[in-house]
């Protein structure tokens, strides 16, 4: 009897004796994880993904709306022009889940702990947060239009509806002056984690300013009244005025943080450019003006000649194949796609071109020569190009010329300034149309690319996404 | 639990207290004279009795005035025998059973039970099934064999993935693999996979294949919950029940040898035009690999190496430059036993080289099987398997990454020979330069195969210990302790100049996965009355899983071809951890009623560590009965021999992945950059945290799957014929899933308790002998499953959830009321039309280019099969056997994205046709500005067509029906008679030659094998096929000698 109990008993013991049910089970903390993180953590997320997904995708692929180049070898898929109306979901999906759920959240994260301080203490943080919002809306219906912007990332909205561009864009407008009314001297603010200012609040004043002449200047296009007295205010605050002010995140040329757009020519081609060669609008336009920043800007192919080829005849369906025209033409410069290129957010030879439009339509008081010369003179110092007061002479002030000329003469500036900058350079040739860009021979698509359709993700899962409309349907702020 | 302990104790003390006096001693054998083990000995009305030990000796103590001792084992034919007075010792042989429906199937935790008395569908597989042709993948040799399955090998890839699915898909979440147990343990069978199939992922295949099938006795499939409520949730998709063999009997060793050779061939290589150079536009042009070019001629041209040649077609430069693969597999098994212990070891070796230069799977398996009995009333088994594998030149599939061969070897020009890229590399200089890359951004296949490795060297040990206390005939106790430890190390690296990544990099990804499961079981059996005989188990187990994961990424070598992380510029390691736990507490009643009647009842109650504490029990029952009505109204009329009919019910719970429940931040080691151009952090000195991107779910419920069932099991003409046919019905409710979510919120995804989905379905087993005579059978089975997948209800809000995405927004989709369906984008229909099927919409072209314009991204049908059968035959002449299976699946959808490349780039065949002509697409129209249709007109060239009709983000037309009809299996296999024995020192010897795969009978794709998808064994992405390695037709010879 004794026998009889004893094994069983050391049987069961064997399993029952070590345990004690509920500790056991208290086991599903994630043991690499952080339950919370310091603002200066999560801002090089958020600046760097903003960043790659701008310089991997946008910079790389979408330059041919504006014909800033055009591509040869490597890349087949060409701004949206051979895809025509089938939207490149894989490019456009990667570009919207990295503002949404990488950006947007993770600004959004560190607001939220930022609130949670004691009032007051944090303003200079939740600035740094709002103005990058504000910077990451503005691509986003940049590349949409309609966008999830009022109810998006609140973390309470199930089904973000889509806003309308102009509410966006007043929207954002807002936005700019509520950060700008949180700078403060003494509150908390980002530094470390600060890959653009590290922390100098002088500085975002600046961007912010500007980034709102930007976006009011969008809006005046169509609705000039309703914004005048805003622009005439802000080109008298503090705005970027020379290249090293220049909002930017810099890549270095150390392995790891190279430039993305770089880093694909790295990968694929040796660290040359034999893809994006000379688009034929921006290469005629240096031509014409007899621009120094041509040799800057392009340089030239692997025959003698700076030969542009046709522009775009996409003759040849999907699939592995070559340009028409060969390779003996000029290609981008490896000046411009080089490892320590830095993305610009938001750049001083823009913001002066934009003050000198506006004083130039009436919307602002001052000198326009005096602030054409300042957006100039920013671009040619950003690329550490000669000649600039040569150049400034040969095309005359614009103060002599008539408003038609004036504005023909800064808008083609401003095209060539944003040069190799997308999504700036194509939102501002949408509300210029200066230079004239011809879609590709062959194109699918009727008309110059305006818009991208909605990623099927958020279509899938979103019900409030509009109806896609096809890709050369103007945007709001056109007109 | 101190409930169940105290229930551990009421049945020992109830049992110990029926003990009396007189004693008689006996042996237990079978027909050739072998000790049975654990035959049991009852003395006839009385709860008396006893089982045989390791030997088949008992003793037992009879009462006065006993009359008869009935002696049953399972699978042998129950005997009744008088008892004589005076007589103290008992020869006993019993006769195994006639008939299959005797036969003892393994079900859950090890227990076994009779066939007759089981209340749901099993299907057994012998060992002789998968071990006659065996497989480098044991899951491939069920294939047709078994009803209510589906099995699809997911590539070419040697070692790859095969997906097993047991009646249908349950959860929407993707985890639908059933669960396998060996001896009595779960062990892993999950694919950890190396990249996606965005960044161009290796599928280094399910873990089952570590099984290994010389070591199989035979395999119980339990279909439904119905069949593993014991197992608790992770066997609601079913189990694989594997049984391995034990130790023979007698002290002679038997020595078993098999020996098998194969080769391997590409089963199936596209059709290609062979009349047209690379260019476009009908020139010829070296930079462009599309077959777009002249005609070929013989005129001059100049090639890769920039030498002038006559331009001339190569058509089989596809098909060469796949390989003639080789297999090896050598066993040695030799098993023995005596009165006290039984012992098996067998060792495996397989070498096996692929179709793809420098391929190579190379794996030792090593197990040891040995059980001891003691005089204490106590045994002990354990069985312990060590398995070694170690492979190189697995090859991509999918998308961007350079290493994706299939598309460039599919994509070779008409006109290039492989002489052109033999030579790949030259390292004359000290540092490799890639030679002949096919063009300014292609590989040389050569290169990519030979110089950018992957290699896998994974060493398993799973194993089991038992021990076993039988204090009583009716009463035993049983723990076992189940082991499983697999170190898997992958390395893979790209080196410098491969284009695409021509800094050079190189990956070390350790991985570990442990699991530990205890179990615990108390068995009671005893006959309440000379009617009614009641079994009862109750059990505890515990199983805790670890997994762990160490990965770095070196980028930018300095040194050719040194993989130190100290020659890397940039090294991004990452690691990964995950531990989850559970305990259950589970019983199990059995009431018989004469052997004809059988009830039985079980529940059992799981507590999750990855559920929340508070609520992180769950219970569930299930119920079943087994009636075998031509023994209760004593049938036999000749006809039917044998009926049964059976039912049961089923609910099984669920839980989920760890570390789901808290909202946490997760440091970065890198920012996603298009091209393989991720930046590393540090950034400029600066670290990166992340918020996670799904919302972590708020009072979380276990998931809940019920299942129904109904089937009969009838036997005719003495088992000549014989049907197993089943219904069954499943809903899965409360699925805790990561629910897409707009991204617009900042997340991808939340975790929720979301949607139901019903499996319906039926499927039988047929088998029959339509000859029988003494020296000639020929056995039949067929196997026959449909089954209707069906979601009924997604979150709430939610009307669409996509499953899965391939590229080219393909995608799979559930929306209720439907099975998962492949959407795609089309082409324009016309707008008269939309009323109808979407195959009887018109299609549009453009008035202006005569070209089909895009249309919407619409759904294109199910991707499940309406049914899946096999049909296996055997058929024995002397020592003479012939098998062969058959396999066929009806419908389904699959996109194949090499058909897509083959047409848009001029390659395929059916692009070389009217190729200089201009031609009318006369299956579309053109829709004038009043909405009025009329037919095509407008002529366009060949390349415009196919470059337009199988554009890549148009999918419509490169999806195609996946209905085909495989021959799978062919085997001739010749045994000696032992007449010739005699003379040889062989116990026995079998020759045979066999062969796999051997042709695609049916199937309406062109260029490739139907049967290959993207997604690997871890994902319900069936449908989709993205550049994946190209299946093989293998033929073998095999030796088996028997000493």
């Amino acid at each position: 009897m004794k026998k009889s109990i004893f094994y069983p008993l050391l049987i069961s013991a064997l399993f029952f004796g070590i345990t004690s049910c509920d500790d056991q089970l208290d086991i599903n903390t994630d043991p690499l994880a952080a339950t919370a993180v310091d603002a200066n953590l999560l801002f090089p997320e958020v600046l760097v993904n903003f960043s790659n997904i701008r310089e991997s995708e946008l910079d790389a692929r979408i330059g041919t709306i504006v014909d800033y180049y055009e591509p040869v070898n490597g890349l087949q898929i060409l701004g949206n022009y051979q895809q025509g109306l089938r939207s490149n979901t894989f490019l456009m999906g990667n570009v919207w889940g990295n503002i949404y759920t990488n950006v947007l959240k993770n600004v959004t994260l560190l607001e939220r702990t930022a609130r949670e301080a004691e009032p007051g203490t944090q303003n200079n943080i939740l600035a740094q947060g709002k103005l990058t919002k504000v910077l990451a809306y503005w691509q986003a219906t940049m590349l949409w239009g309609e966008v999830p912007y009022t109810q998006a990332v609140d973390f309470t909205t199930a089904l973000p509806v889509f806003d309308e561009q102009e509410v966006i864009l007043r929207g954002l407008v807002s936005e700019i002056d509520e950060a700008l009314d949180l700078i403060d001297d003494t509150s908390a603010k980002i530094e470390r984690g600060d890959l653009i200012y590290g922390g100098n609040m002088d500085l975002w004043v600046r961007f912010a300013n500007s980034l709102k002449l930007k976006i009011l200047m969008q809006i005046a296009n169509v609705d000039p009244n309703s914004v005048s007295a805003q622009i005439a205010e802000v080109v008298n605050q503090p705005l970027l005025e020379t290249a090293d002010q220049n909002a930017q995140l810099q890549y270095l040329d150390a392995p790891g943080n190279f430039n993305p757009f770089w880093g694909i020519l790295n990968n694929f081609d040796n660290a040359n450019n034999n893809w994006y060669a000379a688009g034929e609008t921006c290469f005629d336009l240096l031509v014409e003006l007899d621009d120094p920043r041509l040799g800057v800007y392009y340089m030239e192919g692997p025959s003698d000649s700076m030969n542009v080829i046709t522009p775009g005849e996409f003759g040849e369906p999907a699939g592995s194949g070559t340009y028409p025209g060969g390779s003996t033409n000029s290609f981008i410069s490896l000046g411009i796609i080089r490892a320590d290129r830095p993305d610009t957010y938001l750049v001083a030879s823009e913001t002066q071109l934009l003050r000198a439009e506006a004083i130039v339509r009436g919307l602002a008081s001052g000198d326009a020569q005096e602030a054409f010369a300042a957006g100039v003179g920013a671009n040619f110092v950003e690329f550490g190009v000669e000649g600039l007061e040569d150049y400034l002479t040969s095309l005359g002030s614009v103060n002599d010329d008539n408003d038609d000329d004036a504005l023909l003469k800064i808008r083609q500036q401003l095209y060539l300034a944003n040069f190799q900058r997308l999504p700036d350079g194509w939102a501002e040739w949408r509300r210029t149309k200066v230079p004239t860009i011809e879609p590709p021979i062959n194109s699918a698509v009727d008309g110059v690319v305006r818009r991208f359709f909605y990623p099927p993700d958020e279509v899938g899962a979103n019900p409030n996404a509009p109806t896609n409309q096809p890709v050369d349907t103007p945007m709001w702020y056109e007109n | 639990m101190r409930r169940f302990i105290l229930l551990c104790w009421v049945l020992l003390l109830s049992g110990a207290a029926a003990l009396q006096a007189q004693a008689v001693t006996g042996k237990v054998t079978d027909g050739d004279g072998f000790g049975l083990i654990g035959a049991s000995i009852l003395v006839a009305g009385t709860n008396t009795g006893t089982v045989t030990d390791l030997d088949g000796n008992f003793s037992l103590t009879i009462p006065a005035n006993s009359e008869r001792l009935v002696v049953t084992y399972t699978g042998y034919t129950t005997l009744e025998i008088p008892v004589v007075a005076g007589q103290s010792v008992y020869e006993i042989t019993l006769l195994e059973s006639a008939t299959s429906l005797d036969q003892v199937v393994v079900t859950a935790a090890g227990i076994e039970r009779s066939k007759k008395s089981l209340g749901y569908a099993v299907s057994t597989i012998s060992g002789d099934e998968v071990g006659t042709v065996r497989e480098t993948n044991i899951v491939n040799s069920l294939q047709g064999k078994v009803s209510g399955v589906q099995i699809s090998q997911q590539s070419g890839n040697l070692g790859g993935s095969t997906k097993i699915l047991i009646r249908g898909v349950n959860s929407l979440s993707g985890n639908n693999n059933p669960l396998w147990v060996v001896d009595g343990v779960p062990i892993f069978d999950n694919n950890v996979t190396t990249g996606s199939q965005i960044t161009g992922g290796f599928d280094t295949g399910n873990r089952a294949q570590d099984i290994n099938p010389d070591d199989i006795e035979s395999i119980s499939i339990l279909k439904g919950a119905n069949a593993a409520a014991l197992y608790g949730s992770r066997a609601a998709n079913g189990a694989i029940i594997v049984t391995t063999k034990k130790g023979g009997k007698g002290n002679k060793a038997q020595i078993t040898v098999n020996s098998t050779i194969r080769t391997d061939r590409i089963l199936r290589a596209p059709d290609f035009q062979n009349d047209f150079a690379q260019g476009g536009g009908g020139r010829y042009s070296l930079d462009n690999l599309n077959g777009w070019g002249t005609r070929i001629q013989g005129q001059d041209v100049e090639n890769l190496q920039g030498e002038t040649v006559p331009l001339q077609a190569y058509p089989d430069n596809v098909r060469d430059f796949y390989e003639t693969g080789t297999t090896l597999i050598n066993n040695l098994g030799i098993g023995g036993g005596n009165d006290k212990s039984n012992y098996r070891f067998s060792m495996t070796s397989l070498n096996q080289e692929g179709i793809f230069p420098g391929s190579e799977l190379d794996r030792i398996s090593l197990g040891l099987n040995a059980g001891q009995k003691f005089d204490q009333k106590i045994s002990s088994t354990f069985g312990l398997n060590l398995v070694r594998s170690t492979s190189a030149g697995r090859v991509a599939q999918g998308g961007n990454d350079p290493n994706v061969l299939v598309p460039i070897v599919n994509n070779f020009p008409r006109n290039l020979s492989l002489d052109q890229i033999s030579d790949f590399v030259d390292e004359s200089s000290g540092v490799g330069e890639q030679l002949n890359p096919l063009s300014p951004n292609t590989n040389n296949p050569y290169w990519i195969a030979n110089e950018n490795r992957f290699d896998t060297e994974s060493d398993r040990v799973f194993g089991n210990f038992t021990l076993q206390y039988d204090p009583l005939f009716w009463l035993n106790f049983t723990g076992r302790v189940g082991i499983d430890f697999i170190a898997d190390n992958r390395f893979r690296s790209n080196r410098k100049g491969t284009l695409g990544r021509l800094q050079g990099d190189f990956t070390i990804d350790r991985i570990e996965q442990r699991q530990l499961d205890y179990t615990f079981l108390a068995t009671a059996a005893n006959e309440i009355n000379s009617d009614f005989l009641i079994k009862t188990i109750v059990g505890f187990n515990y199983n805790n899983r670890v997994f762990e994961r160490l990965t770095n990424f070196a980028q930018n070598l300095t040194v050719d071809q040194l993989f130190s992380t100290g020659n890397a510029e940039v090294n991004n390691v990452t690691n990964d951890f995950s531990e989850r736990r559970l305990f259950g507490v589970f019983g199990d009643v059995t009431l018989t009623f004469r052997d004809y009647l059988s009830l039985n009842v079980t529940g059992r109650n799981d507590y999750s560590s990855t559920l929340p504490l508070d609520n992180n029990s769950y219970f569930y029952p299930s119920v079943g009965m087994s009636f075998v009505f031509t023994d209760a109204f004593k049938i036999n009329d000749g006809i039917l021999s044998f009926g049964k009919i059976r039912s049961s019910y089923a609910e099984v719970g669920g839980d989920t992945d760890p570390y789901q429940l808290d909202f946490n931040y997760f440091p970065q080691v890198d920012a996603f950059g298009q091209f393989g151009t991720a930046t590393s952090f540090p950034f400029d000195g600066r670290l990166a945290f992340s918020g996670p991107g799904t919302i972590p779910p708020e009072g979380l419920r276990p998931e809940a799957t019920a299942s129904f069932e109904i089937g009969t099991e009838l036997q005719f003409f003495g088992g000549r014929i014989g049907l197993d046919a089943t219904y069954y019905k499943q809903v899965t409710s409360d699925q805790i899933l990561a629910v897409p979510i707009p991204q617009s919120t900042g997340f991808g995804f939340q975790r929720l308790n979301v949607g139901k989905t019903t499996n319906e379905g039926f499927e039988f087993e047929l088998n029959f002998t339509p000859i029988k005579t003494a020296d000639f059978t020929w056995n039949s089975l067929v196997t026959f499953t449909k089954n209707r997948f069906i979601v009924n209800e997604l979150s709430e809000g939610t009307d669409r959830l996509v499953i899965n995405s391939g590229f080219n927004s393909l995608q799979i989709v559930a929306e209720p009321g439907k099975s998962f369906g492949l959407f795609a984008n089309t082409f324009a229909r016309a707008e008269a039309d939309t009323s109808l099927a979407l195959a009887d919409q018109r299609v549009l072209v453009n008035p202006e280019t005569g070209l089909r314009e895009s249309g919407e991204n619409q759904r294109i049908g199910d991707v499940f099969p309406d049914f899946i059968a096999g049909w296996t035959n055997n058929i024995n002449y002397k020592g003479i056997n012939f098998r062969f299976t058959l396999d066929y699946r009806e419908g389904g959808l699959l996109y194949s994205n090499t058909v897509a490349d083959l047409r848009a780039s001029g390659l395929a065949e059916e692009t070389g046709v009217n190729r200089e002509r201009a031609f009318v697409d006369t299956d579309a129209w053109i829709q004038e500005a009043d909405g009025t249709l009329r037919p095509n007109d407008i002529p366009v060239t060949p390349q415009a067509f196919w470059g337009n009709y199988s554009d890549g983000s148009i999918t419509e037309n490169s999806i195609f029906d996946a209905s085909f009809i495989k021959l799978r299996e062919v085997a001739l296999n010749y045994s000696l008679p032992t007449s010739l024995l005699a003379k040889v020192p062989f116990r026995s010897v079998t020759v045979g030659v066999e062969a796999r795969n051997l042709a695609i009978i049916y199937s309406t794709i062109p260029h490739i094998d139907p049967e290959t998808n993207l997604f690997g064994s871890a994902s319900d992405g069936a449908g989709i096929e993205f550049n994946s390695p190209p299946t093989t037709r293998t033929y073998g010879v095999n030796l088996r000698l028997g000493f």
